[in-house]
């Protein structure tokens, strides 16, 4: 029981985080963190693969809704939630598996192979979606790699300080 | 048996994805169609106090600046009516009935963003202030956008800052008439088009508007020529703009109500 309330509070903390702070950094044009996401990478084992593509659509709608986007967020966190286990498959070991969540405390190094991946899946899906168009091309791709590379380090940051306090 | 069962369960699972991926996709490809439907509507409410709220503490960090500016602002303004008045005084005895050319309406900006390809500006006017699409925005130093659409007591508005805006403008040396256009990369910078080759360009000429589309008045600032470049088998010049409009410290606006803009339009379209 514990476990789910400290879920949902980390939902609305990391929503909260997204609009009212990271969506109003605004660096060169090109630096964007979207660390909602760390939400759908750190989502324990017990939840099913189909409700867990339930809470992407949901989290990605919310995050839609803050930043006057239609659908852009949703179809991206929809997809990395799709191929999360397969992301894991090829990153984890067979005895990480078996733990209750994939964070940095139980996966180790292979997490940030893991996170890393989806991040840049998730951002290139994003900034594509939002150009909308293949004439941004070069632009959708510097903005995808700054911004994971802030939101990872973001990710990382957060992980290490979780590791430390237990 | 089992192994059946796994196959259904594992499809379920790619149908579902791929049922959340429409649904996203039809908002995406329907955009305008979903800000005019009734729970968009609703939830732009919601989502408005929510940023009004927030906007509010902010407020707080910018008081500084804001202030020192409306105080310039101000100074500004009184020497202004300080002329005003006396020319006034030596017009009166032949006084002739003048409507004024336009009428400016100040609004917040309780949401904008300048990192987008596509980015808006949410301001806290609409109808209520007799606010309509199509009106002109302006800050204190120079051109924002132009007003998109309008709900009861907002408006979202267009800045340069979006591809999908062209703002007619004229430079201010020798009046050669252009349209600036942004390239969706820096949002301090735009490219002003559609001046010919052989006009000469310098560098740190003003950009103004034209007012030629009775959107803006003539003479508003957009910004100054930052960088020239002559092709010799092109046509047109490639021209930077530095943008005269600090997008990313944007607190207030001016929405620009040209009175006489729906009849110039209606005869415009009479052209055609």
């Amino acid at each position: 029981m514990q476990d789910r309330l400290r879920i949902v509070l980390n939902f609305i903390l990391l929503i909260a985080v997204q609009i009212l702070i990271l969506n109003n950094i605004q660096l060169f044009g090109l630096i964007n963190p979207y660390l909602y996401i760390l939400f759908i990478i750190t989502l324990p084992m017990f939840v099913s693969p189909s409700f867990m593509l339930l809470i992407a659509f949901v989290l990605g709608g919310i995050i839609d809704v803050f930043s006057h986007s239609y659908g852009i967020h949703m179809a991206a966190t929809v997809l990395i939630a799709f191929i999360r286990p397969y992301i894991m498959e090829l990153f984890a070991s067979r005895e990480d598996m078996e733990k209750s969540a994939p964070t940095y405390r139980n996966f180790g190094l292979s997490f940030l192979k893991y996170a890393s991946l989806l991040v840049v899946i998730h951002h290139f899906v994003l900034f594509s979606l939002e150009a909308f168009s293949f004439a941004h091309f070069g632009m959708v791709l510097l903005k995808t790699l700054c911004s994971s590379l802030v939101t990872m380090l973001l990710i990382f940051g957060i992980q290490s300080i979780n590791f430390k306090r237990r | 048996m089992s192994a059946l069962l796994r196959f259904f369960a594992r499809f379920a699972l790619v149908f579902e994805f791929l049922f959340l991926e429409i649904i996203a996709f039809v908002l995406i490809f329907h955009a305008n169609a979903f800000q005019q439907s009734v729970i968009y509507k609703a939830n732009t409410a919601f989502v408005v106090s929510v940023y009004e709220t927030t906007s509010a503490w902010a407020d707080y960090f910018y008081l500084g600046a804001d202030n020192q500016r409306l105080a310039h602002e101000n100074e500004m303004l009184v020497n202004k009516v300080a002329r005003l008045e006396t020319k006034l005084a030596a017009l009166k005895d032949t006084s002739l009935v003048v409507t004024p050319a336009y009428r400016a309406i100040s609004a917040k900006v309780v949401y904008s963003s300048i990192n987008k390809i596509q980015n808006y500006i949410l301001i806290n006017k609409g109808k209520d202030y007799g606010l309509a699409p199509d009106m002109g925005v302006v800050s204190d130093e120079g051109v924002v956008g132009v007003v998109e659409s309008v709900s009861e007591h907002f408006s979202v508005v267009l800045p340069i800052l979006n591809t999908k805006l062209l703002v007619s403008g004229k430079l201010k040396s020798n009046d050669a008439l252009g349209s600036v256009v942004w390239d969706g990369v820096s949002s301090t910078a735009a490219q002003f088009t559609e001046i010919p080759s052989h006009v000469e360009v310098v560098v740190g000429d003003s950009v103004v508007t034209s007012g030629f589309s009775a959107i803006f008045p003539e003479g508003i600032f957009i910004g100054t020529v930052e960088d020239v470049d002559y092709q010799d088998h092109k046509t047109f010049c490639d021209i930077e703009l530095k943008l005269a409009t600090d997008f990313q410290s944007l607190h207030y606006v001016r929405v620009i109500d040209v009175s006489r803009r729906q009849e110039q339009q209606q005869i415009e379209n009479t052209i055609h």
